[in-house]
């Protein structure tokens, strides 16, 4: 196969170039040259073309090898570059091989020609070759080098074994405050926050993997100040050495990020915690005690104290506290805090102030407790400076807003729950006064009026036989008289035993509730009547109130239920004393069983209030065509222990 | 009065002194009773049964110090010779079988005409019972229906139990002889023979005592 080759022959013999175009040819090669004999003729040459080889006639009358070599050099092309000569000394040719000619030949021997060709052209490829590659490495790296320098990412350079920062790009620079030149005098030990020996170990498996991630680490910054970085490393070898390259990324945002989210995570559990305690609760003292302990787990706050305005004098009272004594009295005596007290009061808004007093905290919060327009109550607040960050600022006011309505509430509620007491309390001095005055009249009618109606009866008797009446007229007027004055005793009688039946203080409630059955059945009802009391006698509250539930039972039987049969249980058992007066008759709907309804109609309140003074249950089961029930039940504790009285 | 011709010794136990004087005024047309004494209580009353042995007590039912039921249980103790009739304002079968329970032979209204309370107190005294029949019943029911106190029956004759059925119904002696077609001397006889093995004072405790022991069946409606 021809070989082309593009030959620049420097020679000033046509001759000896035909002869080497010859000795080519016959090599194989398929040239194509210029002949030039002077330094502007190889100029042009070299200008006007490539070439891929110089061979040169070592002396010519106006050129040389060696300055052919010098031009081929100035320009620097690196071509191979062969001298021909006619005859030339060991030293000529030792000079021209050191200013860089490639091979020598005699022209006497051109059969070494081809094969210095050869090998020329071949390591002149060889020589391209490399210099392309070291060109792009060249690129290559500073394209890394770039990339090093401009990345936001601190990237450096440590020796494993001294520890030693070698280089550091910009952003690493920045990221501690630090110049390159004074990085390169520091070592790892200087800017890891961390133990020397967690440092070591980090680099014994950084050597051991190669590659390792480290993980957060926290660095320090020429001001001292920490800063959170995530870290990897790798073990580069670099001129010979292996070092650390290790590629640290600030996470000081996100960290920020993550402390703001758990803050407002915290915020949000302590407002839903908040929201659920202070609304569940009606006691105020419970709602206080929380309010107090959810602001101190949410804030940085030293000592605290809440203050509830009391009674009708306006009056505002410690109600609750947190926090050391002497702090919050020390605190809240300064008059920082007593202006801010008073300025909170009379703007109704929250307060947020320093305390320039020694032996305080630094700063000062005063939160008005507001219901509508009225301030109930002040939360003074005292602790660190970040207590009055907006953040906290903000919680700690929604806080005691929820408190202030919850306190509220507990207030409105406290006051009803009173007011229904001392009703009930009422109702029961009620039912007691008017049985004690039913008591009272009755036994004064008993013993007075009554008396004194029957012994008039039998003395107006016994005087009708000593002054016996002369004629029938006389006899029947006075007969008349005297049934009238026994229709009155009688009267008298059953006036006594409406208002307070005497068996019930002689007999109990087993007997009284037997009497006024054995009266029904005296009128013909059908009344069973199923009992275990037997003697046994309750306080006498509870047998007037049960006495007095049966009556009015069956009074609304007679009134309402058209129908005469009914049935009374009355027994003690399973520790309860269990009074049931059930009807077979019409019902009632259950809206009269209502306790607003007009059940008063039927008597159902005054019953329910009877058996609740009693701490018992009262219940009513009725419906339209299936009679009416009457069901009490009070538990013997309540009964026995309080024994007669 | 009571056709015996003796004169039957009387006491008036009553805190109201308006009722005693009119029982008194109103017994007083009767020859063959003296009331011989007035208590205004339960423990005068016992007092005087004591120092005087009466035939009979008009006892009240509500006195202070001691009520007239402690009183009749206590005279009937100490003397069970001593009848007493409880004169009351209570019309209640619950004081009556109390007053019964007590001792008591008879129970009539404070309010009773003056006749009816004579012819009751003559009943007594006879040793009849003074309650009217319906009452007794009543009466006899609700101790029946208490059950049985003492097991121990003394021996009854077949014509004995029958009188005490009868007895126990309120029946009198005539009506229990024309019932039985036996002469009313030997009824006397009967009831006088039950009121002994009873260990009682008169027929009303006779009929109390019978219903306790569970001689007479519960009445039925």
């Amino acid at each position: 196969m021809v070989q082309k080759i593009r030959v620049l022959i420097v020679e000033d013999s046509e001759d000896d170039t035909l002869l080497l175009l010859r000795e080519l040819r016959r090599g194989g090669y398929a040239p194509e040259h210029r002949r030039v004999e002077t330094a502007g003729a190889m100029e042009a040459a070299l200008e006007e073309r490539e070439w891929d080889i110089v061979i040169a006639d070592h002396s010519m009358p106006a050129f040389s090898a060696p300055e052919a070599l010098r031009i081929l050099k100035r320009r620097g092309l690196d071509l191979p570059f062969i001298i021909l000569s006619g005859c030339i000394g060991e030293d000529v040719a030792v000079e021209a091989m050191k200013a860089g000619a490639h091979d020598y030949i005699v022209k006497g021997d051109l059969a070494r020609l081809n094969p210095a060709i050869q090998r020329e052209l071949r390591e002149a490829a060889m020589r391209r070759e490399r210099r392309r590659a070291d060109e792009e490495l060249k690129e290559s790296e500073e394209r890394y080098r770039t990339v090093v320098e401009q990345t936001t990412e601190s990237i450096f350079l440590a020796h494993p074994q001294t520890r030693l920062i070698l280089e550091s790009n910009p952003a690493f620079q920045r990221l501690l405050g630090y110049t390159a030149e004074e990085l390169r005098s520091m070592t790892l030990d200087d800017i890891i926050d961390h133990s020397p020996e967690s440092i070591r170990q980090n680099i014994r498996r950084i050597l051991k993997h190669r590659r390792y991630k480290v993980g957060e680490r926290r660095y320090r910054c020429k001001d001292g100040s920490p800063v959170d970085v995530e870290v990897s490393v790798s073990a580069i070898s670099y001129r010979g050495e292996e070092l650390l390259c290790i590629v640290a990324h600030d996470i000081t945002e996100r960290k920020r990020a993550e402390a703001r989210l758990r803050r407002s995570l915290n915020v949000l559990l302590a407002l839903y915690e908040a929201g659920h305690v202070l609304s569940s609760s009606l006691d105020r003292q419970e709602i206080g005690a929380e309010l107090l302990g959810i602001m101190q787990r949410v804030s940085s706050l030293a000592a605290a104290a809440l203050r509830l305005r009391e009674g009708s004098s306006g009056e505002f009272r410690l109600w609750e506290s947190v926090g050391p004594e002497e702090v919050l009295v020390a605190a809240s005596r300064t008059p920082t805090g007593s202006e801010a007290r008073r300025a909170a009061l009379a703007s109704g808004r929250t307060q947020t102030f320093r305390l320039p007093e020694a032996g305080t905290p630094p700063a000062g919060l005063c939160l008005p407790l507001r219901v509508r327009d009225r301030v109930i109550g002040l939360l003074e607040a005292y602790g660190p400076e970040s207590l009055l960050e907006r953040e906290t600022v903000e919680l700690l006011s929604s806080l005691t807003s929820q408190a202030g309505s919850a306190l509220e509430n507990a207030r409105l509620y406290g006051e009803l729950a009173e007011h229904e007491q001392q009703l009930k309390e009422l109702v029961g001095k009620l039912l007691v006064a008017q049985e004690e005055e039913r008591h009272r009249v009755a036994y004064d009618v008993h013993d007075g009026l009554a008396q004194m109606l029957a012994a008039s009866y039998q003395n107006l008797q016994a005087f009708a036989i000593s002054h016996a009446p002369g004629t029938p007229e006389a006899r029947r007027e006075l007969e008349s008289i005297l049934n009238l004055l026994r229709s009155t005793v009688r009267e008298a009688r059953r006036i006594i035993a409406d208002l307070r039946p005497t068996m019930l203080d002689d007999f109990g409630l087993g007997a009284s509730v037997r009497q006024q059955v054995e009266a029904l059945r005296a009128e013909g009802w059908e009344v069973s009547y199923d009992e275990n009391l037997g003697d046994l006698r309750l306080p006498v509250g509870v047998e007037t109130a049960l006495f007095r539930i049966v009556q009015e039972a069956l009074t609304n039987v007679r009134k309402h239920a058209g129908t005469d049969r009914v049935d009374i249980l009355l027994r003690r058992e399973g520790g309860e004393i269990r009074l049931e007066v059930r009807d077979g008759g019409s019902g009632f709907p259950p809206e009269k069983l209502l306790p607003e309804a007009p059940g008063e109609r039927i008597g159902l309140s005054g019953m329910r209030e009877r058996a609740s003074l009693m701490g018992g249950r009262f219940e009513v089961r009725s419906k339209p065509g299936s009679g009416t029930a009457i069901l009490v039940t009070i538990p013997e504790s309540r009964v026995l222990e309080g024994g007669r009285d | 009065m009571t056709e015996t011709g003796r004169v039957y010794r009387l006491i008036i136990a009553d805190d109201h002194e308006l009722v005693r004087t009119g029982l008194r005024n109103l017994l007083a047309p009767e020859p063959d009773l003296e009331v011989v004494g007035e208590a205004r209580d339960g423990q005068e009353a016992l007092e005087l049964c004591r120092e005087l042995e009466p035939d009979l007590v008009l006892m009240d039912v509500r006195m202070p110090r001691m009520d007239g039921l402690e009183a009749t249980r206590r005279i009937k103790r100490e003397n069970p010779r001593v009848s007493v009739m409880m004169v009351t304002m209570h019309e209640s079968e619950s004081y009556l079988l109390e007053a019964v329970r007590a001792g008591a032979a008879g129970y009539v209204l404070k309010d009773t005409p003056r006749q009816s309370l004579v012819n009751a107190i003559a009943r007594v005294l006879r040793g009849e019972s003074p309650l009217n029949q319906e009452l007794a019943m009543h009466l006899i029911r609700r101790l029946a229906e208490e059950g049985p106190r003492s097991s121990q029956p003394p021996p009854f004759s077949g014509w004995e139990l029958e009188v005490l059925r009868l007895l126990s119904q309120g029946y009198t002696n005539r009506e229990i002889a024309d019932i039985l077609a036996i002469s009313v001397g030997t009824a006397k006889v009967h009831i006088h023979n039950i009121i002994c093995k009873l260990g009682v004072s008169d027929r009303t405790q006779a009929a109390v005592r019978a219903a306790e022991l569970g001689l007479i069946p519960p009445a039925r409606e």
